[in-house]
């Protein structure tokens, strides 16, 4: 009873949801089966999979240049008091701007294409890497770091060999906040202009294929789910040495 | 000296702006120059429309905040102390959770409309995971020491929930409200950008389309402004109750570990 008690719960919230859209008798309600079913014929028809293939890939162009950019920024930052107290205000002067907006100006210097969504999703998804990287740089246990010295490590080898490494669970969870805003402002850019999910998801809203818009959402889900559970696998299976894993925190 | 140089940089790079757009490197059809910007502030009616629409989007954030907020709150509350209420919910939060806020936008449209109140229903959707997330592992974290206190001094499961689960949960539900506010501001802005007719959004995006360059960079300062007071509103809030009830906000020893 106890292992069943989520999927009761699951169950209660689909049950309640058809009762609803047959109560309710509105199309823009549809039941869940009808969005089932919607989703296999996008699924047949090959819409989704190409638009969630096109949002993919706009995500992990704006992700890959945050990544780019906020990582070694980041660490530097932590790394070096100096280069923090220099670049901490004009940091804290940008970051309250919200990603959204950079949409407008974006569209005018870059353009519809690739630019725009490297620019507008990186922005989004850089801030939240840049202060994990920081306070993975700054939180590095500086005996390592010494004892490193000591053997006759070169800076390089240090910063390659010692504080990359030290970093890395913190990186990981940096990307982790990452990853959905990346998503959300990807969604956003699709739909203000050009194409992917976003385009998909207003195109099926304005013909009033209310089931198949359902199932596009579904659909997004489905990849923000993956996404963040695909992150957390390679972390259990790569990042052995992190924190969380050295001490099992116990269960209240 | 090096605070100072730091704290100079900002102003020294709008220099740069403003310099390399006078002297013909960067094509000011597309980007203006910073004093081109803050002249188009003089123009006849756009001070007044700026403020009356940065006020519009301050009023969405706000109202999405408050109610994604109490809902995040409440039911984090709820599932961090009941624990088959919890399981029961989980499978449906793990799939709801998932979905980018801004997809809702269009089932939003159906079943509001256009107006103030879609703006308002995505930001609380948005907002609410944060501050659930947070208030529901900060229920769980309170130290079992407190609650076995609380159990021995012979408090009621409804006076203890009160007066020892929910103060000792305050500071993780602060850290969940805090990043709510930059996402609702997001979100709003994003809402009126897809589906509105008004707002700061809905500014920048008409003036890019419409060629009025000073005018978009000037709504995307005010989107900037308007994100910096939301989180300058929290940190005077924290500073304000940590002056009124110190203590309050601060995590206690060996809470803050998660479950």
């Amino acid at each position: 009873m106890r292992r069943l008690r989520p999927l009761l719960g699951l169950l209660t919230a689909f049950l309640l949801w058809e009762v609803a859209a047959l109560t309710a008798g509105t199309r823009a309600l549809p039941t869940p089966v009808a969005v089932a079913w919607a989703l296999v014929g996008l699924i047949q028809s090959a819409t989704l999979p190409r638009a969630l293939g096109l949002t993919l890939g706009h995500t992990s162009l704006g992700v890959g240049a945050a990544l780019g950019c906020g990582i070694p920024l980041g660490l530097w930052m932590g790394r070096s008091q100096v280069v923090r107290t220099l670049l901490t205000p004009i940091m804290e002067l940008v970051r309250p701007l919200p990603p959204p907006a950079l949409i407008p100006p974006a569209m005018l210097l870059l353009g519809f294409g690739p630019g725009l969504y490297m620019a507008v999703i990186g922005f989004g998804a850089c801030f939240p890497l840049l202060l994990a990287a920081m306070d993975a740089g700054r939180a590095v246990p500086e005996i390592l770091c010494d004892t490193a010295r000591c053997q006759g490590a070169s800076r390089l080898r240090i910063a390659t060999r010692v504080v990359f490494p030290a970093c890395l669970p913190g990186l990981a969870m940096g990307l982790r906040t990452t990853l959905p805003i990346a998503l959300i402002v990807a969604v956003l850019a699709e739909m203000v202009g050009g194409d992917g999910t976003g385009r998909l998801l207003l195109r099926l809203q304005r013909t009033w294929r209310i089931p198949e818009m359902y199932a596009c959402i579904v659909g997004l889900g489905l990849t923000g789910w993956g996404l963040s559970a695909g992150l957390s696998f390679l972390e259990r299976r790569f990042l052995f040495w992190a924190p969380s894993r050295q001490h099992p925190t116990p269960r209240p | 000296m090096i605070r100072l140089v730091g704290r100079l940089l900002p102003l020294a790079a709008l220099l740069v702006w403003e310099i390399l757009c006078r002297g013909g490197a960067i094509d000011t059809r597309y980007l203006p120059a910073p004093s081109a910007i803050l002249a188009c502030l003089a123009a006849p009616g756009t001070a007044g429309d700026l403020l009356a629409q940065t006020g519009r989007t301050l009023l969405r954030t706000l109202g999405g905040f408050a109610l994604g907020g109490a809902a995040g709150f409440g039911l984090g509350l709820a599932c961090g102390a009941v624990r088959p209420l919890d399981a029961a919910l989980l499978p449906l939060v793990e799939i709801l959770r998932p979905i980018p806020s801004v997809a809702v936008i269009p089932v939003a449209v159906l079943w509001l409309g256009l107006g103030n109140g879609l703006s308002m229903a995505v930001a609380a959707f948005a907002c609410s995971w944060p501050v659930f997330v947070a208030v529901r592992d900060a229920v769980r974290a309170v130290d079992p020491t407190l609650r076995d206190t609380a159990r021995m001094g012979g408090l009621s499961p409804g006076r203890a929930f009160r007066l020892v689960l929910v103060p000792a949960s305050l500071p993780g539900a602060m850290t969940g409200l805090r990043t709510a506010l930059g996402i609702a501001v997001a979100v709003a802005v994003s809402c009126e950008m897809v589906a509105g007719s008004d707002g700061l959004g809905q500014l920048a995006l008409t003036a890019a389309y419409a060629r009025q360059e000073p005018l978009a960079w000037l709504a995307v300062l005010a989107m900037g402004l308007a994100g910096g007071a939301c989180a300058l509103g929290v940190s005077l809030f924290t500073r304000l109750a940590k002056r009124l009830h110190p203590g309050l906000l601060e995590r206690q020893p060996g809470q803050g570990r998660k479950p």
